[in-house]
């Protein structure tokens, strides 16, 4: 590819910025895709990987910047918008409807739209041949549900293929797949960029970019920190830029091995929301004390595991005993943490209203419920209005903190935390750091589970990864970044 | 402006509009309307009487939907309390307050089994309260439907009813002039006791919690199923409530049209009341007071007795309008 | 055994509202809209039916006033439902009241006290037992329309993904808000024409409250029905026929209590409610208000 500058580009995305409130998504990104190039975007969780994605496909408008396809400047205003300029998205999570079958989801997203009568079967056909050409044979009658994790993504990609778009974005494509299976989708990749089509591919693995990519782009906090040819660049280089200079500030503590085993789970398996195997034979040992970190991409059986933990879901087979029900931050804030609706006192006693201290004969003692909830704002010094402040008018930060703090009000002995620092700035986040490493030396035993490596390695001890359900054992994360790059 | 004076200001352009949709003269109107309502112990008097079944109904739905359980079986919980109420008080025939207080027991219990039907078909079956209770409602109307031609038809036959409790059986009267019975007193205990337990107690936190975000008490190990069929089965208790002090107190016998849409009317009431059992006493008072004065409003034509019923259905969209927008606003700011 | 065709006529009679009724509620759902405001709407477009088939004397005109009546509340609907992303079971809630206390008033309004004195043109019917109309032509016709949409036409597809995964719809290149837009709007439509019926076919005027829990009833057969358009039509005649029972019963002159028998349809459609229990096969976003980013 070292002909690209005389190459017209497919697409070039200019001075791309992205806001959420204050929180800067992307700041001033430049990403330019050529024909026959196999893209790979690089970069640590936070770094801005998926808000270029949201932008690119159209599900995003940029604040400021501009999209040109085939050099003419481009409004996305909508996926659809994406698809007609020729940007084919393959999602993280797969863009296809379970109940449907092959066929029907690849007629749904077929570019044939052969006026209104629906014929399933040839407007599927296509993708089907597509498929076929790269040697699949994707069962096209049967239900997409059913399929699993790897088949469902070689739906994913025959659409995308059969879309006709000069350009195919995958969003964390190998992130649930087998070794095996990562090998079969670089072959196809390379076969399907032909030379007329650009391949990107969002990751955050460095080995597999070297593996497949043609050019690199890396993104650290919002921007571009380098976009350069794949050949020849060492894997610690690039670890370098992804990760950026600054050592973690935090200081985490040796984990005590003789500890008191405060959570012990053998062998634990439990099922989603659909009854499904989330969680497939998961071991762990937590100690007083212990930061034990869960890593892995989103949908793994995290949730799931973490919600057995604290003992809202039922555990479907192996043991799981905990000292007491422990603690929980939940990873969305929004959806299991707050009711927006209520006040922050109401929210700080969603844990705190069962204290006996705080009522006599079955009522609230309103006195006491405000002298804890003034003694909670000041400690994790959330910023409010006053007690009556409703939840949803608070920064995230603030809104976090509240739960962090009911989490931690009774000083529990075991403490289950989901991402608790997801969409938080610097200074939240540093602060929500030092809370979880303040609670462990008072001796709590934490399972952290974190998309975040950074994360992981600044406060967990051990830790272990999750994929496609299983529980993997890493050990110590430093040693894990360091076999990464 | 100021939320609280949304209500009372919008009510009054509601009402205001409809009298002008009526085509009636509304000035005069308003005047007339207010002094049946308000101008001497008579009307004073009917618009508690006509309050009363109309707060107790709203307590019962501020209870559900606060759990956000949206129970519309108010009526069918009423009247199935009801015809407990009156059968024991048949077999019992007794007198004096324990009786009476017997015998809302026995109102409360059988509307909130009644309730518990919806409750356990969401529960165990997951099927939607709003259409099961719905559904229940017009089972409970042919129910009395039939007992009041039935098992529990007056001893002569002739009429559609029940037999008429003795006075002593009733609650004692007030004022003989208008009927002000002692069972209004019922009224300020029940709203001060569900707002305890609502807004004041752990297991109403709770409650509120599971109507406001199901996911988060779920993820607190609030028991979410528990608390929400717990807080359907209080509602309709409450429905069964409002039957038996009208029994009691005004009718002192079942029959067809015992309930002019009380279950239904209960729904705005509650909704304008701003779900908070002290608004509710407001909003019922006011809704009393329409149908009191209304009365005053014959000499313009008979179609303005159906005023409250226009005001009641103008009253919800506009609420349910406003309190998304409301809503949604809140949420933007947010994000 | 002659109380055999009145039962058949009886059962068709009082199913064809229902069955058109389903036929539009099963397209809404199925793109993820529960129409909980079926009841209102049915029962506006009732008394609007019976009030322009009073007015110009011409039922068919009736027909068209009742779909008219149920647009106007479709608009109110969609608009907080879709547009506000507000909870659809109060939404609907707040459109059954609204109609309850409207239609009342504007009857009295209107008609005056004396409803019972107004009967307005109806719809032909053959005579005999059977008593068909035409309209209950039009329901084989909704019900067929409703499957051909659902199943054979590309607009079907797109609107069941967007009562399934709406993110899977979006991606393909469709807006989830304009598919349930259009799906409502053809479930309103249905029920103005059933709502109509009931003033302007089934009786020859209009009664406060009189759709009676029909829509509820609806609701109840769509779900027993699983989703489908013919399953939701053969719910619906099952739980007619138990409406036509009493007519039955009543001319057989059984010693049963009437009331039971008034009772019934609404006792089946609870029972096929929890008969039909939560399983996995309701639109997996049935209800789930949506949110463009």
């Amino acid at each position: 590819m070292t002909s690209s500058a005389t190459v017209e580009p497919i697409i070039a995305a200019r001075r791309l910025v992205k806001r959420y409130g204050r929180f800067v998504a992307l700041d001033g990104v430049d990403v330019t895709l050529y024909p026959g190039e196999i893209h790979v975007v690089l970069g640590e969780n936070g770094a801005g990987k998926s808000t270029l994605v949201s932008l690119l496909s159209g599900a995003l408008r940029p604040d400021e910047g501009e999209i040109f396809v085939r050099r003419e400047s481009v409004d996305l205003r909508s996926p659809r918008d994406g698809k007609k300029a020729g940007i084919e998205i393959v999602h993280q999570h797969f863009a296809l409807v379970p109940s449907f079958t092959v066929a029907e989801n690849l007629a749904l997203a077929s570019a044939e739209r052969t006026g209104g009568v629906l014929n399933v079967g040839r407007e599927a056909s296509k993708a089907l041949e597509a498929a076929a050409d790269l040697g699949w044979d994707l069962p096209a009658e049967e239900a997409v549900g059913r399929l699993g994790v790897g088949e469902q993504q070689r739906v994913e990609i025959a659409k995308a293929l059969a879309g006709g778009g000069a350009a195919i974005l995958l969003d964390e494509p190998t992130s649930t797949l087998t070794p095996g299976e990562v090998q079969d989708l670089f072959r196809i990749l390379r076969l399907a960029k032909g030379s007329a089509r650009a391949i990107v591919l969002i990751t955050h693995k460095l080995d597999e970019a070297l593996a497949i990519a043609d050019r690199i782009t890396v993104l650290r906090k919002g921007k571009v920190v380098v976009t350069t040819e794949a050949e020849g660049i060492a894997p610690a280089q690039i670890a370098r830029w992804m990760v950026g200079q600054t050592p973690p500030e935090l200081q985490k503590e040796a984990a005590p091995l003789d500890g008191e085993i405060v959570i012990k789970a053998s062998g634990v398996a439990v099922l989603g929301d659909r009854g499904r195997s989330a969680v497939d034979g998961a071991s762990l040992t937590v100690r007083k004390g212990e930061i034990f970190g869960i890593g892995g991409v989103d949908g793994n059986g995290q949730l799931e595991l973490a919600e057995a933990l604290v003992g809202i879901r039922p555990v479907s087979g192996g043991t799981l005993e905990t000292e007491q029900r422990p603690a929980y931050i939940p990873q969305d804030r929004h959806r299991d943490g707050l009711a927006l609706g209520m006040s922050v006192q109401d929210n700080l006693l969603v844990e705190g209203h069962r204290l006996p201290a705080l009522r006599r004969f079955g009522l609230f003692l309103a006195g006491a419920v405000r002298a804890w909830c003034e003694t909670l704002v000041a400690k994790f010094q959330i910023k409010t209005s006053g007690l009556d402040q409703p939840a949803a008018s608070l920064s995230g930060g603030n809104q976090q903190k509240i739960v962090v703090a009911r989490a931690l009000a009774s000083e529990p002995a075991a403490i289950v935390a989901m991402d608790p620092t997801r969409g938080l700035d610097v200074q939240a986040t540093a602060y929500v750091h030092r809370t979880l490493l303040d609670a462990s030396r008072q001796g709590a035993a934490i399972v952290l589970f974190s998309t975040d490596l950074d994360e992981l390695a600044a406060l967990a001890g051990r830790s272990a990864f999750m994929s496609g359900g299983r529980l993997r054992e890493g050990g110590d994360v430093a040693e894990m970044i360091g076999g990464r790059s | 402006m100021k939320t609280w004076l949304i209500v009372p200001l919008g009510l009054l352009a509601i009402l205001v509009l409809t009298l002008f949709a009526f085509q009636l003269p509304v000035g005069e109107s308003l005047k007339l309307l207010f002094e049946g309502a308000f101008a001497d112990k008579y009307g004073v008097h009917r618009t508690i009487l006509k309050s009363v079944p109309l707060i107790l109904i709203a307590l019962g739905i501020v209870v559900a939907w606060r759990a956000g359980v949206f129970n519309i079986g108010g009526e069918g919980q009423l009247l199935v309390g009801v015809s407990a109420g009156a059968a024991v008080a048949h077999i019992f025939a007794g007198q004096g307050w324990f009786f009476q207080v017997f015998i809302l027991v026995v109102c409360m219990l059988a509307a909130g089994a009644y309730a518990g039907i919806a409750a356990w078909l969401y529960a165990a079956r997951g099927v939607n309260v709003v259409i099961s209770t719905i559904l229940l409602n017009f089972v409970a109307i042919y129910l009395v439907n039939y007992l009041v031609r039935g098992p529990l038809q007056e001893p002569t036959k002739a009429i559609p009813q029940t037999a008429t409790l003795a006075p002593a059986a009733m609650f004692p009267v007030l004022d003989r002039q208008t009927g002000l019975h002692a069972g209004i007193f019922v009224v300020p205990i029940a709203a001060l006791l569900v707002w305890l337990w609502i807004q004041k107690s752990p297991s109403g936190f709770r409650l509120r919690l599971v109507g406001q975000n199901p996911n988060a008490a779920r993820a607190a190990r609030i028991p979410v199923t528990r608390v929400s069929v717990m807080a359907l089965v209080w509602s309709g208790a409450l429905c069964g409530l409002a039957g038996g002090i009208e029994y009691l107190g005004v009718s002192g016998y079942l029959f067809d049209k015992f309930s002019p849409g009380w279950g239904f009317l209960g729904i705005p009431v509650a909704l304008l009341g701003g779900l908070n059992p002290f608004g509710v006493v407001l909003s019922g008072l006011y809704f009393g007071a329409l149908f009191a004065g209304s009365r005053n409003l014959e000499a313009f034509g008979s179609a303005s007795s159906s005023l409250v019923f226009a005001m009641q259905g103008a009253a919800v969209l506009g609420f349910v309008a406003l309190s998304e927008y409301v809503r949604a606003r809140s949420i933007r700011g947010a994000a | 055994m002659s109380a055999v065709p009145g039962l058949i006529g009886a059962t068709l009679s009082l199913g064809t509202p229902l069955v058109i009724a389903a036929a539009g509620e099963v397209i809404a759902e199925r793109a993820g809209v529960i129409d909980i405001g079926l009841e209102g709407t049915m029962l506006a477009s009732a008394f609007a039916g019976f009030y322009v088939s009073e007015v110009t004397g011409n039922p068919w005109l009736g027909i068209l006033g009742g779909i008219a009546a149920a647009l106007a509340l479709f608009f109110v609907a969609a608009h907080l439902i879709l547009r506000q992303a507000a909870d659809q079971v109060v939404v609907g809630t707040g459109i059954n009241l609204f109609s309850l206390g409207v239609t009342g008033w504007l009857f009295v309004v209107l008609v005056g006290k004396t409803g019972k004195l107004a009967s307005v043109p109806t719809i032909p019917k053959t005579a005999g037992a059977l008593a068909l109309n035409p309209l209950m032509i039009a329901a084989v016709v909704f019900v067929f329309s409703s499957w051909f949409l659902l199943k054979k036409t590309r607009w079907g597809l797109a609107a069941r993904a967007a009562g399934e995964a709406p993110f899977a719809a979006e991606a393909a290149g469709y807006s989830v808000i304009r598919l349930r837009f259009q799906a409502m709007l053809y479930a309103a439509f249905l029920a103005g024409i059933a709502g109509a019926y009931l003033s302007l076919a089934q009786t020859s005027s209009f009664a406060e409250n009189m759709t009676e829990g029909r829509g509820f009833v609806v609701i109840a057969a769509v779900t027993f029905g699983r989703w489908t358009s013919v399953g939701s039509a053969l719910a619906c005649l099952l739980i007619s026929f138990a409406y036509g029972v009493k007519y039955l019963t009543l001319s057989l002159g059984l010693a049963i209590p009437s009331q039971l028998f008034d009772a019934l349809p609404y006792l089946l459609a609870l029972a096929v409610l929890a008969a039909a229990g939560r399983g996995g096969i309701a639109p997996a976003s049935l209800a789930v208000p949506y949110r463009p980013k």
